[in-house]
């Protein structure tokens, strides 16, 4: 099977969408509800939290050249331990792309469609993340760094036009729920970046060496963690904190206030388009990335054959909340705040663990690269 | 490969296949919809709101007499949505608010409450926070019958945008929005306004008991040139509606109103005047000429609040720029001494009024219309520190002192008049 | 379970191009079976003399020409075409000796590819009756002369006539062999033919050949073959002569400021063409043979010291491995050698204008130029390239570079202007200026069917004008086609059928359609509109989104030999500034990398030697 190499600013591109589809669903509320008028203060720590976590990581990744996280487990734990913790990451992935699937297909309901059937949107969404996650790693990442400049452009067109309704006041107090909540939050808020480990798991199909690898997780999450700030920067100055965490689809609301005159208003269907392209690439990502998971766990030769059945197990995942408050609870109470855990946390455990019991490959043979 | 292909081609002609059968949701055609251009909201007499709909009639594009561009329906209901729906039981059309331009709400309203009409709207999806929002002195029921535009203007819609944009040129109408306004409902560091409007008084409705107001003199008519309430202007023709004035809430409630004159100081002190013309008595004649300028803001005004223990001191310094526009008695003010002691005379003049304004609203409405209070946001540190701080609660005690400098940039067409002859 | 089989064969016979059927239909004679192949074969031939020549084309008789002989094919089908010589009266010694050989002909199977020129000139004579079926071939001409040496040898002359230039026949073979020969030449023993090439025979371009499979593709395509007595060996002189077109204006890619030279049918004059703009010793031409009944050449043109040499095997191998029986046209070759066929774009370029040719081979592509039609394939292509036109290079850097960004927005309103009308006049009424919204409401209040309805309605029409317009005679045809259309959807306004808007609408995404320089890629997206418009129908903007997000992976996904179809920007590579907006001639310092040339370097970093400043190019 000829082997597929992806390049570095295609993989910057892919974790900067895949990081970034949280700017349109609930992220900014949910920052502006943890740090108040702070909210962007949270993300800069954050940003630099996860930055510190991905470092640690990535090195770790440097002792092991050419080899993803799920086999580096399997070394390190054994197969059986390493085999559950696999899992684990499997199902936190899988929780999390329908969380996404189910969040995306309600918004689009709520918003753009009105009257279509939530699991109609959801159905549609699936099934192009399908056919993205049958073309192929290639055809994703490919995908993924032509739109990511135009969905950039999107978005800061969007913020600009709001310029009539910056307020610079709304950002203070600067502190906003105080120092001790801003800091906590922003422990929790690195799960907002965890997708940047879904990196450590590709590792066989990139074509550059650990290090670069490093670069590429850290670009990836200082851009999207500036992008991350000036989104919520402009969010709590138009809409500030206490009316700023009502909304459920921030930056649908956003582009709904524009208003540049008689002729140029209410052009948010236009917009629309930015963030459903851009929820198309997340679900596919993984859907992409869960069949990569599972294929390296078991060991199989295929990921494609893996695909309809983690589509409908997907499918039906999304559709076990009952309805959409709950899984707005879930997304930010439950996999903001703990998820991070698994994200982070796990891999680092992962990587203690071997630099403890020295399972580094290097250290055996130092040539191999 | 040709078998993948087939069943590629299965499941692409199973999907529309199965979409075909449920029929396309949501598809709405535009001969089903009807089109809200402006919504007004009233005490209701039987039920209890009163929502008056003014609907668009598409016109063929051949032509004809524009006769009918509108239809306006009013129902009774308990709730917006409500209204909404019941109408749909004598209009064979299914309403939309995409393209309301503005909500028009009744004064009694307004002073019962507003906060449980607008988080609804706010809520609404059709509706956008950018609708113009206007309180108006009346029914809106009335404002909404009564406003022919002129000839060529078939759609209300239109007209309100106009007329919101002159809050750019004139200054005496404030652009507020349902955005402005709920943040002014909601932030602790600031009150809500709207634009007031109203309907040209009739005749009849002048109530006769009514006491003649007393006879103003040279000066005062001059200076209040522009302080009317809507349906006060002595005019004729044009519309039968007026847009001029701001009506002040406190909390959600409507307290009163102010003129256009005031309307105008508003603005200045809170950033939001760009130019205006303002007629002022001649300094050296108060009783028989006046002067004419165009006044701009020159920058934004810079606003710093003192506060300690004892008391908190609001310091405005207002920048304006100024060009002239008419010098009714010749005297050379465009040049020299004249200039300076004219400029210091509208400087003073304006921080009179702007001080007069302010007191105002700290005895009358007690509600900080202004947003000074998001000026303290930065001497605190977090958010708690500064609710607990409850600056709409210690406004009304505040000192303020107002301060205009005021430069004529450019006089006109004329450097100087020349005196005409007297024989 | 058995019973399941059998209802899939017979459902898969239904629904399956099953071939054995269609070749028995061709049988034009009645009560056939294609086991009682042989005698029904000879029935035909010894029926009636004339109409039996449709015996000739029945699908047994494949392999009388083909060569491939009947070694591979089932007994029942493969037939030996038996010669039937009406006249079998007594035979003389030479033809019986003839009639020996002719046995030996049968019984050899005749190997057509093995067979070589016999030294009997009565032997090849009858061979060559036998292939061209002379006497009832009337375009063959044998014509037979004593060439004028001390003693005379018997000839005779080979050619087509149609093809052949008669003047060159008469002028530069048969006057000097007849007529212009010094009494007393001798010839000594040996080679015949060899002499007669090296002395005597004053033709540009002979050759020497034996094997009746290469002399007559050569005699096929308006060369001569002279036979001669005692000679095992047959002259093939080059006298190509026959009506072409002469080198015209470009029909399809018409310029402003540029050359006006388009490619003709004649494999020869085009690759003229293009020698005469590349003048390079390392230009190499290869030639190819594709199609097993007409046999044309293809020419692949590359340079050497540039082109990846593993592009060129991959072209070559490509071409070489199609079997099928006729390739006519350049149209048909892409269709073999691409890499998707079912995708809505090619991905080889095509082009009729040798500039264009010229400026793709420099930069390291392989052209393909196939005898017959005036279209060229240059490969590999990516998305880029089909979008650019020459005129972009010809003109000034801002007016290339605003035709650019036009070409770029008449992509977009050409998939994308009838789904957004539906999408925003359906879901998302909110968008459009309420006076616009309002008067489509009014003009579609009198409009009795959906939306929907009447996009498919005034786009079919639109394209079974565009359609019609083609077929009517003159270069009016487009123009026809596009005013037709609006009076049509004038006239269809006016019925009260469809509102005005939508057919501006239509007008537009018509227009902007002809801006793409690529007709084929302008025809698929045609078809991607239709899509679109559906999709838009069902979901708004979402289904436009949906839409857009396939459309990009199906291109992402594309490669067109080897190359990724949207490199340089997809795969991240170097490339001169030449993407989307085009950098001045004097930048364009490096060769495009996806094509990985052997020489990456077009011009040197300076390459403006007459401006002064030197850091910007000049003297120092």
């Amino acid at each position: 099977m000829k082997k597929i190499l992806v390049g570095h600013w295609e993989t910057a591109a892919f974790v900067i969408i895949l990081i970034g589809a949280k700017a349109f669903l609930g992220y900014p509320r949910m920052v502006t509800d943890w740090g108040l008028t702070a909210g962007w203060l949270v993300v800069l720590f954050s940003g630099l939290l996860s930055i510190v976590f991905w470092l640690f990581i990535a090195g770790v990744l440097a002792r092991f050249p050419g080899k993803p996280l799920t086999e580096i487990t399997e070394l390190t734990f054994g197969p059986f331990l390493g085999l559950g913790i696999n899992i684990i990451v499997f199902l936190y992935l899988l929780f999390s792309t329908s969380n996404v699937l189910r969040l995306f297909s309600e918004a689009s309901t709520l918003t753009v469609l009105t009257e279509t059937p939530v699991n109609i949107l959801a159905l549609l969404y699936l099934l192009a993340a399908w056919l993205a996650a049958y073309y192929g790693i290639e055809a994703i990442f490919r995908c993924s760094y032509f739109s990511f400049p135009l969905i950039s452009i999107g978005v800061v067109l969007v913020l600009l036009l709001l310029y009539p309704y910056f307020d610079l006041k709304m950002l203070f107090p600067l502190m906003g729920s105080g120092m001790g909540p801003v800091l906590m939050s922003s422990l929790w808020g690195t799960s907002a970046f965890s997708e940047v480990v879904l990196l450590t798991y590709l590792v066989r199909y990139f074509s550059f060496n650990p290090q670069r690898l490093k670069n590429v997780g850290v670009f990836s999450i200082s851009y999207i963690m500036f992008f991350f700030i000036v989104i919520v920067m402009v969010y709590q100055m138009v809409l500030p904190y206490p009316t700023g965490s009502e909304t459920l689809v921030p930056f649908y609301q956003l582009s709904r206030s524009i208003f540049l005159g008689h002729y140029f208003q209410r052009v948010e269907a236009f917009f629309v388009i930015f963030w459903t392209f851009t929820a198309f690439l997340q679900i596919a990502t993984g859907l992409l990335v869960g069949a990569i998971i599972l294929q390296d766990t078991f060991k199989l030769p295929f990921y494609r054959p893996l695909l309809p059945a983690l589509t409908l197990l997907t499918f039906t995942t999304a559709f076990l909340p009952e309805d959409l408050i709950q899984a707005i609870k879930l997304e930010g109470e439950i996999r903001m705040v703990y998820g991070w855990i698994i994200a982070f946390i796990l891999p680092i455990f992962v990587s203690l663990v071997a630099l403890i019991l020295r399972k580094g490959e290097d250290k055996v043979n130092g040539s191999q690269n | 490969m040709v078998p993948k292909i087939k069943g590629v081609l299965l499941l692409c002609l199973m999907i529309p296949l199965l979409l075909l059968i449920q029929g396309c949701w949501g598809s709405q055609e535009t001969d089903e919809t009807g089109y809200i251009l402006l919504m007004g909201f009233d005490k209701g007499e039987k039920d209890i709101l009163k929502v008056t709909y003014q609907m668009a009639i598409p016109h063929p594009v051949e032509g004809g007499e524009a006769e009918k561009a509108t239809e306006i329906i009013s129902v009774e209901a308990a709730s917006i949505y409500g209204a909404q729906q019941l109408v749909s039981a004598f209009v064979s059309k299914r309403l939309t608010l995409a393209h309301n331009r503005g909500i028009i709400i009744s004064e009694e309203l307004a002073r019962e409450g507003l906060s449980k009409y607008i988080n609804p709207l706010v809520r609404s999806r059709d509706l956008r926070r950018t609708t113009f929002l206007m309180v108006v002195k009346g029914k809106a029921g009335d404002f909404i019958e009564k406003n022919k535009g002129l000839i060529f203007e078939k759609y209300p819609s239109r007209q309100i945008d106009i007329f919101m944009t002159f809050s750019d040129v004139t200054g005496f109408i404030y652009k507020s929005d349902i955005h402005s306004f709920y943040q002014g409902l909601k932030l602790p560091g600031q009150q809500a306004v709207t634009a007031l409007v109203g309907v040209q008084k009739e005749k009849e409705d002048e109530d006769p008991k009514l006491e003649q107001k007393k006879p103003r003199s040279y000066e005062e008519k001059v200076k209040e040139e522009v302080a009317y309430l809507p349906g006060e202007i002595p005019r004729k023709g044009g519309n039968k509606i007026e847009l001029i004035g701001l009506a002040v809430f406190k909390d959600d409630k409507l307290v009163g109103f102010l003129n256009g004159e005031e309307t105008r100081y508003f603005q200045m002190l809170t950033g939001d005047f760009k130019k205006s013309i303002f007629s002022f008595p001649d300094p050296h004649e108060p009783e028989s000429s006046l002067i004419v300028m165009e006044i701009k803001k020159r920058a934004h005004p810079k606003i710093k609040i003192k506060a300690d223990e004892f008391k908190t001191v609001i310091e405005v310094d207002i920048l304006l720029e100024g060009e002239i526009l008419s010098i009714q008695s010749g005297r050379n003010y465009e040049n020299g001494e004249l200039r300076q002691e004219l400029e210091n005379y509208i400087s003073t003049f304006i921080s009179q009024e702007a001080t007069h304004l302010i007191k105002k609203t700290q005895e009358e409405f007690t509600s900080d219309i202004f947003g000074f209070g998001e000026y303290t946001r930065g001497f605190f540190w977090t958010w708690y520190e500064w609710v607990n701080y409850a600056w709409l609660a210690q406004y009304p005690y505040c000192e303020v002192k107002v301060q205009t400098l005021f430069k004529i940039r450019r006089p006109g067409m004329m450097v100087k008049t020349a005196p005409t002859h007297k024989y | 379970m058995k019973l399941l089989q059998q209802l899939g064969k017979n459902i898969a016979k239904i629904l399956i191009f099953n071939g054995s059927k269609e070749r028995e239909h061709f049988i034009i004679t009645d009560n056939n079976n294609s086991s009682q192949g042989k005698e029904t074969n000879k029935e035909k031939e010894t029926g009636s003399s004339n109409g039996d020549g449709d015996s000739k084309y029945t699908g047994n008789d494949k392999n009388k020409v083909k060569g491939t002989g009947g070694k591979k094919r089932k007994n029942g089908r493969c037939q030996i075409k038996k010669p039937v010589r009406v006249a079998k009266s007594s035979l003389s010694v030479k033809e019986q000796e003839l009639k020996n050989i002719e046995e030996e002909i049968k019984q050899k199977n005749f190997d057509f590819e093995e067979l070589s020129v016999n030294s009997s000139l009565e032997v090849n004579k009858r061979y060559l009756e036998i292939i061209y079926s002379l006497p009832k071939n009337k375009d063959i001409i044998i014509r037979e002369f004593y060439i004028a040496l001390e003693k005379p040898l018997k000839a005779f002359v080979l050619f087509i006539d149609g093809l052949s230039n008669a003047d060159i026949i008469n002028n530069s073979i048969l006057k000097p062999l007849m007529v212009l020969l010094d009494e007393g030449v001798k010839i000594k023993h040996g080679e015949v033919a060899e002499y007669i090439k090296e002395h005597l025979l004053p033709g540009h371009d002979v050759k020497l050949l034996n094997k009746y499979r290469q002399l007559l593709d050569f005699v096929n395509y308006g060369n001569t073959a002279i036979f001669i007595e005692g000679s095992s060996q047959c002259l093939v002189v080059e006298t190509k002569g026959w009506e072409r077109r002469s080198v015209g204006k470009p029909e399809v890619e018409q310029v402003i400021l540029g050359p006006h030279e388009a490619f003709n049918e004649t494999l020869r004059s085009n690759t003229g063409l293009i020698r005469k703009a590349l003048r390079n010793e390392n230009l190499i031409t290869e030639m190819l043979k594709i199609g097993s009944r007409n046999r044309i050449d293809v020419a692949i043109m590359y340079l050497e010291d540039l082109a990846n040499p593993q592009l060129v095997e991959e072209v070559k191998k490509r071409i070489s491995s199609i079997k099928t029986d006729y390739v006519g046209v350049a149209g048909v070759l892409e269709q073999f050698i691409e890499d998707s066929p079912f995708m809505f774009s090619p991905q080889i370029l095509t082009t009729e204008r040798p500039d264009r040719v010229v400026s793709f081979l420099v930069e390291g592509h392989v052209s393909i130029i196939v005898d017959g039609g005036p279209q060229v394939l240059i490969v590999p292509a990516t998305l880029f390239s089909l979008m650019h036109s020459a005129e972009d290079y010809y003109l000034r850097l801002p007016y290339g570079n605003f035709l650019r960004v036009l070409r770029i927005f008449a992509l977009f309103i050409s998939i994308l202007t009838p789904a957004a009308y539906v999408s925003i006049v359906n879901y998302h009424q909110e968008m459009i200026p309420t006076e616009l919204l309002l008067s489509i409401a009014a003009s579609r209040a009198t409009v009795p069917f959906p939306t929907i309805f009447e996009i498919f309605a005034m786009e079919f029409a639109f394209e079974l004008i565009r359609e019609a317009g083609v077929r009517v005679p003159g270069v009016i045809g487009n123009t026809i086609g596009i005013v037709g259309a609006l009076i049509l959807g004038q006239a269809a306004v006016q019925a009260g059928i469809v509102s005005p808007i939508l057919i501006i609408v239509i007008a537009i995404t018509g227009l902007a359609s002809f801006a793409i320089p690529n007709f084929s890629i302008s025809f698929g997206f045609r078809g991607i509109r239709f899509i679109f418009t559906i999709l838009a129908a069902f979901f708004g903007i979402l289904g436009i989104s949906g839409g857009l997000f396939v459309l990009l992976l199906s291109m992402v996904n594309m490669k067109s030999f080897g190359v990724p179809f949207l490199a340089p920007v997809s795969p991240k590579t170097t490339t001169g500034p030449d993407v989307i907006l085009r950098g001045p001639v004097w930048s364009m310092e490096r060769r495009v990398d996806y094509l990985k040339p052997l020489d990456t370097r077009r011009q040197p970093k300076i390459s403006r030697g007459w401006l002064k400043n030197p850091r910007q190019g000049g003297k120092k």
